[in-house]
């Protein structure tokens, strides 16, 4: 490093502590000169979450690099370093061979995004109307579910499932509650979400395994329904619950989704990977996010806006991750 | 394939008796099942533990070589990393001219043309930056293949034994979904567009090995007698007289691997290569935004025909012979190169003071999605009665017994009656009649086909002890192609059968089977048509060319909306991909009969329906052989596409085992689809030999 480039450089950290007035001079941030890299995916969900953390990194002085990955593949990423920040992995869909990895130490869990995922069964309008009460009980489905039926699954109702590899327990809630469905796992997200516009276009009724917050919701309408309240050892004992000879005879647990880290970035980034961990997203936040981008708005500058309307909120996160 | 293992197809009284043994096992082991199931048939995952051994295997290979691939994979980071650069910072007015001139140069105005209608599509709908990273991913990926393949080629050329080594080697890398070693190229590679390049070339490598040892192999003895006369060394032999030599059959080999790294582009960008045109694919589809992603695709397609036809078009001229030397100075020498030069630069100082030469503004962005979603919605909303009798008659009538049979499909809801036995008893009448005019047409053999497919549609292929499918397949493969083959068949099933993956691959052969018996019969009818007429096979060789290289990911959308998910959606995204070559090499083979027959056929009065049905069509039979054959391999490669969106069989546990962060299970799997692959293209290759043999059309 040329003397010009120290020159500038030193001028340049004056000038940032000078006009942060909060944070800057508690704490030498940025610790290192190196980009912290954030995984994206291509949900706008995720999107919007992982650039809020970018924005929020930077605002407390890091330089952010954004890297595209898909949602298995980063974890491996974030174990060698190339990914140092990831956000959003729910509990229900990540298998054992990749909490294998947080186990040993390879990945950090840095805790929850501030929110649980709700997983369970939503009806589509034409599904209740179909079947009137169900969003209070699903005991109704035993006189409507032909409504429900398609070739493959007929007399039974069919209820559209989590692709396989999500991890779905639905057969066994199924049998469990005695209900006339039969799971058809959906193969993807796209192709769950493909339905849902397909029946809401035909007037179709539709059963679906789906989750919340997602940005569907906010186009379409789609309803809990009243399966069985989960409650601590639904899916360990069969003697709680509506049958008392059977596991999973209730609704699914609401999922963990939690954030991770490449295990240097502690050292290299104390502070940085505090602010990870402070992190505090609600689903108000995505509900209102996908409402404004289906309604045209740009995403880049939505995050701006949120950044405007929340200062407090990020704020404090950088606060506490200064003064742990 | 040694010729000398090939039976010969009139062998009589032995062949009936095999057979007639191997068909009396079928009754024999369906009867015996039903008290001795344990044996008879397997239930899922009820095997040796296959996949463990992979795993073990893996994570001690991981653990010694993990260094090795790391290194390989910054080596291959730093060109990327460097292209990326460089194709982002050209202003996109400069890239359209020079590549315009380019396919004029290479392919006429036509070609120019269409390569600056192509790059102006990606410019306007807002596409440009994200091809950059694709054409960067390509430009690293395409050598790694090409160099790879022109390896391999000429070693398998030089030596027999390293071509027994390299032919299977080449047959996994093709027929092995890249889905099933995606965990462990992340762990050895490490996550970066990296994983995606190697992938790429993986998959796109063998075309051009096979394309090279093909040409070699046909080169004319004289060529080389007249250049050991003059007294080549043996480099020079390969460089300068061999591969010039073999030069055309190369060219095709070239084709299909450039498209077939462009058809790994949304794979890779699963893998981490970076915003470009497949992950814009992948983000579009899983929001379900069809416009959007056909779009999308369809600057893909744009991208794979550009490279595709400068290609061609320079071979082509390569092949011409030099014209005069002119002379002069440079500019006086070479007018066309300068000016387009000069105009690059000119473009590159103008970029620099009017941005929007630079980067398209997002507010000038023309993405028309609206007219393509609404299109569908159009059908969605309008004709549900439509699509929702053909996808439950094909489901009732077709599919459906295919795979657990008659017995289980028939009832008053799907058929309108239940199955009595006088019904039963009509179903074996028809069925026998059905033989014995298959007897009649086509001899002992054509009767057998139609009793084994009279069986299995009553039984379902997923319902039939695994004897009665396994036994059959394997005499099959043996008298069609000899005791290798049928050697090769017997432990491909046996493989299933141990891995505890036999009900899963029925699963896989049952819709494979139904989308292929589909495609065969409107792909013989639209190559048949396009053989006939010229304007037909202008029009069918486009739509050709984009179901190629667009990727498929876009066709699930609209599928599923229209028929739901499940395995008639899975079916028909199958077939659109599937359907291609057989077109093709129906037509390809209809064409090159031999055009004295078609005379011989016309003196002697043949109608035009005559002559197509009793001559055209038997003659060109091999050659639809070897089109339903590559039907057959790009069928099996979509299962694993079609998992998204909800079939079962062997592409689900290949997603399985990715969302598990595994390898074994996933690998295993893709093995059973491999042999499968494998298995049929050995047979039906071998048919197809015999058939030209038998017409005299081919001796060796």
């Amino acid at each position: 490093m040329s003397w010009n480039h120290l020159k500038r450089f030193g001028a340049g950290a004056v000038l940032a502590v000078a006009i942060s007035p909060v944070w800057g001079a508690v704490a030498d941030v940025p610790e290192s000169q190196e980009p912290i890299k954030i995984a994206v995916q291509e949900a706008a969900g995720q999107y919007f979450n992982a650039h809020i953390l970018g924005r929020v990194l930077e605002e407390a002085g890091y330089t952010v690099e954004y890297i595209s990955a898909g949602y298995y593949p980063q974890v491996q990423g974030v174990a060698d370093g190339d990914i140092h920040m990831a956000l959003g992995l729910w509990s229900s869909n990540i298998g054992e061979g990749w909490m294998e990895l947080f186990d040993s130490g390879e990945v950090l869990d840095a805790g929850e995004i501030g929110y649980m995922g709700v997983e369970t069964w939503y009806a589509n309008d034409a599904a209740l109307a179909a079947c009137p009460g169900i969003e209070n009980d699903i005991m109704v489905l035993n006189d409507c579910a032909q409504a429900l039926a398609t070739a493959e699954t007929f007399p039974k109702g069919r209820l559209l499932d989590y692709p396989i590899e999500w991890g779905t327990t639905n057969e066994l809630r199924i049998v469990a509650l005695d209900l006339p469905l039969v799971s058809q796992p959906a193969g993807s997200e796209g192709a769950l979400v493909a339905e849902i516009k397909s029946a809401e276009e035909r007037g179709e009724p539709l059963l679906i395994q789906f989750w919340s917050p997602h940005g569907i919701m906010a186009d379409h309408n789609l309803t809990e329904v009243g399966l069985p309240e989960y409650f601590d050892g639904c899916y360990e004992d069969p003697a709680g619950g509506v049958n008392p000879d059977a596991t999973y005879d209730c609704d699914w647990s609401a999922a963990r989704i939690w954030n991770t880290a490449w295990p240097g970035t502690p050292d290299q980034w104390p502070v940085g990977y505090r602010i990870l961990q402070n992190i505090d997203m609600q689903p108000q936040d995505q509900i209102e996010m996908e409402d404004a981008i289906s309604k045209g708005a740009d995403m880049d500058a939505y995050i701006e806006q949120w950044l405007a309307d929340n200062q407090d909120r990020w704020q404090g996160w950088i606060a506490v991750a200064q003064n742990p | 394939m040694d010729g000398a293992g090939v039976v010969p197809s009139r062998g009589g009284r032995k062949d009936l008796v095999v057979w007639a043994v191997t068909f009396a096992l079928i009754p024999a082991s369906i009867v015996l099942a039903a008290d001795h199931a344990w044996l008879l048939r397997i239930e899922e995952g009820a095997g040796l533990p296959i996949p463990w051994l992979f795993d073990t295997v893996m994570d001690w290979f991981t653990g010694i070589f993990k260094p090795v691939f790391r290194a390989v994979s910054w080596l291959v980071e730093q060109p990327l990393y460097g292209l990326r650069a460089a194709y982002g910072w050209l202003p996109w007015p400069v890239v359209l001219i020079a590549v315009s001139t380019l396919g004029w140069v290479a392919g006429g105005r036509g070609l120019g043309a269409f390569c600056g209608l192509g790059l102006a599509y990606i410019v306007v709908t807002g596409y440009w930056d994200e091809a950059a990273l694709t054409l960067a991913l390509v430009t690293v990926a395409l050598p790694l293949a090409l160099g790879g393949g022109l390896l391999l080629g000429v070693g398998g050329h030089r030596n027999a034994n390293l071509r027994r080594l390299i032919e299977p080697l080449l047959d996994f890398m093709q027929t092995i979904p890249t889905f099933a070693y995606l965990v462990p190229c992340l762990v050895l590679f490490g996550f970066g567009p990296t994983v995606g390049v190697i992938a790429s070339a993986t998959f796109a490598l063998p075309p051009m090995a096979r394309a090279v040892m093909l040409g070699l192999g046909r080169i004319p003895g004289e060529v080389v007698e007249s250049a050991v006369m003059a007294g080549v060394n043996g480099r020079q032999m390969l460089w300068l007289v061999k591969l010039p030599a073999a030069m055309p059959t190369i060219i095709l080999g070239i084709n299909q691997t450039i498209l077939a790294t462009l058809s790994m582009v949304v794979i890779a960008a699963v893998l981490g290569s970076g915003e470009d045109l497949g992950w814009e694919v992948l983000a579009t589809m899983r929001q379900a935004k069809f416009g959007e992603s056909l779009l999308t695709g369809l600057a893909i397609v744009f991208v794979a025909m550009m490279m595709d036809r400068i290609t061609q078009g320079l071979a082509r001229r390569s092949g011409r012979p030099p014209g005069a030397p002119r002379t002069g100075w440079f500019g006086h020498r070479y007018p066309v190169l300068t000016t387009v030069v000069l105009a690059c630069l000119a473009t590159l100082a103008l970029s620099l003071l009017m941005p929007p030469l630079r980067s398209w503004p997002q507010a000038w962005v023309v993405l028309p999605h609206e007219p393509l979603d609404a299109a569908i919605t159009w059908i969605n909303t309008h004709y549900p009665e439509v699509t929702d009798s053909i996808r439950n008659w094909t489901l009732f009538y077709f599919m459906l017994p295919l795979k657990i049979g008659l017995d289980q499909v028939v009832s008053p809801f799907s058929w309108g009656f239940a199955l009595t036995p006088p019904l039963i008893g009509g179903y074996a009448i028809l069925v026998t009649a059905l033989a014995a005019l298959a007897a009649r047409l086509a001899g002992w053999r054509g009767a057998l086909a139609v009793v084994f497919a009279g069986i299995v549609y009553y039984f379902g292929l997923t319902e039939l002890p695994w004897p009665a499918v396994l036994v059959p397949a394997a005499v099959l493969a043996w008298r069609v192609g000899g005791w290798r083959i049928g050697l090769f068949a017997l432990l491909a099933l046996a493989f299933m059968l141990a891995s505890g993956f036999w009900l899963r691959s029925m699963l896989s052969v049952y819709l494979c089977g139904s989308a292929v018996a589909i495609c065969i019969v409107v792909g013989v009818s639209l190559g048949t048509w396009a053989a006939l007429s010229a304007r037909v096979s202008t029009l069918l060789r486009t739509v050709n060319d984009t179901l190629q290289s667009i990727p498929l990911f876009v066709f699930l959308i609209p599928v599923v909306v229209l028929f739901k998910v499940g395995e008639f959606a899975g079916l028909l995204a199958v077939v659109m991909y599937a359907i291609v070559p057989c077109i093709r090499y129906t037509e390809h083979g209809i064409r090159q009969v031999d055009p004295s027959a078609v005379e011989a056929a016309q003196v002697m009065g043949c109608t035009r329906l005559q002559l197509l049905v009793r001559v055209q069509l038997p003659l060109a039979l091999p050659e639809i052989m070897l089109g339903i054959n590559q039907t057959v391999l790009f069928g099996l490669a979509m299962l694993v596409v079609t998992a998204l969106v909800g079939t079962k069989g062997l592409g689900q546990i290949i997603y399985q085992s990715l969302a598990n962060g595994g390898f074994g299970e996933g690998i295993t799997a893709a093995l059973c689809m491999a042999f499968i692959a494998m298995t049929a293209d050995r047979v039906i290759q071998a048919w197809s030999l015999r058939k030209k043999r038998e017409y005299g059309l081919e001796t060796d």
